[in-house]
């Protein structure tokens, strides 16, 4: 079997986390919300730099706790993506401590954190927003727009690369 | 018996696969999910990649809760087991549940979805809020930066007047006067209704003789009315009336000499009036109702509101002048004075707007 490896979306309910895997996947988007319960799991399988990694992506049902996100959904996780919805303050308000509780329960993995539904607000606000938070935000992406969704994904992937 | 109901069941409601320690699908009896044809448990569906690292583990036994999984058009929820405690190679049972997890969809859906259609609906007055406030701050700005370019030329033209000039001369100058009289007009119409909207205007009041108020009004309105051939009436029930009015005179002027105007300047034959009544006499308070009526050209309304909105022009008539501003400023105005407008119109009959006003009175 070649090189898979299983990367899983945290965050709150209605951020946009199978929107993300939507537009990467399938490259479309819709309005609709769809309550994600249990999991989805999707294949990708990519190059990068003339090495193939095959993605396996898990979407699971959100939770504004990540310590109530059923354990097996995590085991063997290679990657973390935590999204959070910046028109929202509950669903980032305590990401520090969701992502000490990856770093040491999986400190194995790697992780990125995105603010997707970035349409909605402006790029300096964003930033702004954030920086006077001392959150650390890896990309500002929007899965309606398209912006960034792809290097979300493939940034995490180079990382699992380089990790081998 | 026991055995035909779980048969009919329950056996169709879960399905059991035995696995070797490469993933290699060796048996399955193909109850939810038919498998033949298979080679590995990886190329029945992606999940089962994570239990790879489960199969070189001794006496493993893992749930997983709540799979989706789509194979060849048939689409379940599934909780997956996972054992090698039983036999010599990994086993694998799948549950369906896929109605109760359906039903449980139904819930977090309903529940979840309010909140964020409230969120957005909360998201979007915000935004409207702000535009609405970078448009009055910038037409604040600009008609602010115009005012004194346009004061300095007013103030030349006044010289310019004072000079010894040819008639024709003279003729232009006043003309210049006239344009630049109706473009500070229209600046003051633009800061003010700016103002209003930002809630930067706050309200002059005193005790006011209400009679004095209207001769005013006539006093400007009447001349307006001859030149344009309109017969100006007033209805003024004194003894029904309050004599004094706790108002901002110059606000409650403004309201009514701008419906006047506008009605004057739509209006190409007949009359316009000005009533005013008493509709509920307190001690100390009083509703005064005010009426001006035209035999206009009346009104073509869509949406009964939209003649307040800023920059809505009603009358698609090209030679008479008006920026829309007017109606919108009377409105804020009038909310502002706590009070209500109304109107009824009638294309080439006339319109008539109605206001409502509370005052203290004695
Ligand atoms: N404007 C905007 N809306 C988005 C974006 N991404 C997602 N949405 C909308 O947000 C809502 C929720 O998106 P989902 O992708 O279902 O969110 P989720 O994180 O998977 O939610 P759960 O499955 O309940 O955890 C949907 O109505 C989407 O259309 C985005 O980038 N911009
Ligand atoms: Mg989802």
């Amino acid at each position: 079997m070649n090189n898979s490896k299983k990367i899983v979306l945290i965050g709150h309910f209605g951020v946009g986390k199978s929107s993300l895997v939507r537009r990467y996947v399938q490259n479309t988007f819709t309005d609709n919300y769809m309550v994600t319960i249990g999991v989805h799991i999707v294949k990708k399988e990519i190059q990068l730099n003339q090495k193939s990694i095959t993605l396996i992506i898990w979407d699971i049902e959100g939770k504004d706790d990540i310590k109530k996100v059923r354990a097996s959904y995590l085991i063997g996780t290679s990657g973390f993506i935590y999204v959070v919805d910046p028109t929202r303050p509950q669903t980032y308000e305590h990401i520090t401590s969701e992502i000490n509780f990856i770093t040491t329960q999986y400190p194995k993995a790697k992780y990125l954190t995105v603010a997707n539904k970035s349409d909605l607000i402006e790029p300096e606000e964003i930033k702004r927003l954030f920086d006077s938070l001392q959150i650390k935000i890896d990309y500002f992406a929007s899965a309606k727009s398209g912006d960034e969704v792809s290097s979300v994904f493939e940034n995490l992937a180079q990382q699992l690369l380089d990790n081998v | 018996m026991f055995e035909k109901i779980r048969e009919k069941y329950l056996l169709n409601k879960t399905q059991i696969i035995e696995i070797d320690t490469l993933g290699n699908i060796l048996n399955s009896d193909n109850r939810i999910f038919n498998l033949s044809g298979v080679g590995q448990i990886y190329d029945f569906h992606p999940f089962f990649y994570s239990i790879e690292s489960l199969l070189s583990l001794k006496n493993c036994e893992q749930i997983f809760y709540c799979i989706h999984i789509e194979h060849l058009n048939v689409q379940k929820s599934v909780d997956v087991f996972f054992t090698n405690t039983e036999s010599e190679n990994p086993i694998l049972i799948l549950y369906d549940f896929t109605e109760h997890y359906t039903n449980f969809q139904h819930i977090a859906q309903e529940k979840n979805e309010t909140v964020l259609n409230f969120h957005l609906e909360e998201l979007k007055t915000k935004l409207l809020q702000a535009e609405k406030e970078f448009k009055n701050k910038f037409m604040a700005n600009v008609g602010h930066d115009l005012k004194t370019p346009l004061g300095a030329s007013l103030w030349f033209i006044n010289m310019l007047e004072k000079t010894e000039l040819t008639n024709s001369q003279r003729e232009a100058v006043l003309l210049l006067k006239e344009t630049n009289t109706l473009i500070k007009g229209l600046i003051d119409d633009i800061l003010d209704l700016s103002k209003l909207e930002l809630g930067k205007i706050s309200l002059d009041e005193n005790w006011e003789n209400l009679s004095d108020i209207i001769k005013h009004i006539q006093s400007i309105i009447t001349p307006k009315s001859n030149q344009n051939g309109l017969q100006f009436t007033v209805e003024f029930e004194q003894n029904q009336l309050p004599q004094f009015i706790y108002t901002d005179k110059v606000r409650l002027q403004q309201i009514l000499i701008n419906l006047l105007d506008n009605s004057i300047k739509f209006t190409r034959k007949g009359y316009v009036k000005l009533s005013v009544k008493n509709i509920e006499k307190q001690k100390d308070t009083a509703q005064l109702l005010f009426e001006v009526e035209d035999t206009g050209i009346g009104m073509k309304i869509t949406n009964k509101n939209d003649i307040y909105n800023s920059f809505t022009k009603l009358h698609n008539q090209k030679n008479i002048e008006g920026s829309g501003l007017g109606l919108s400023i009377v409105s804020n105005l009038i909310t502002l004075m706590q009070g209500d407008i109304h109107y009824v119109t009638q294309l080439n009959q006339g319109t008539t707007f109605s206001i409502l006003l509370p005052f203290k009175t004695k």
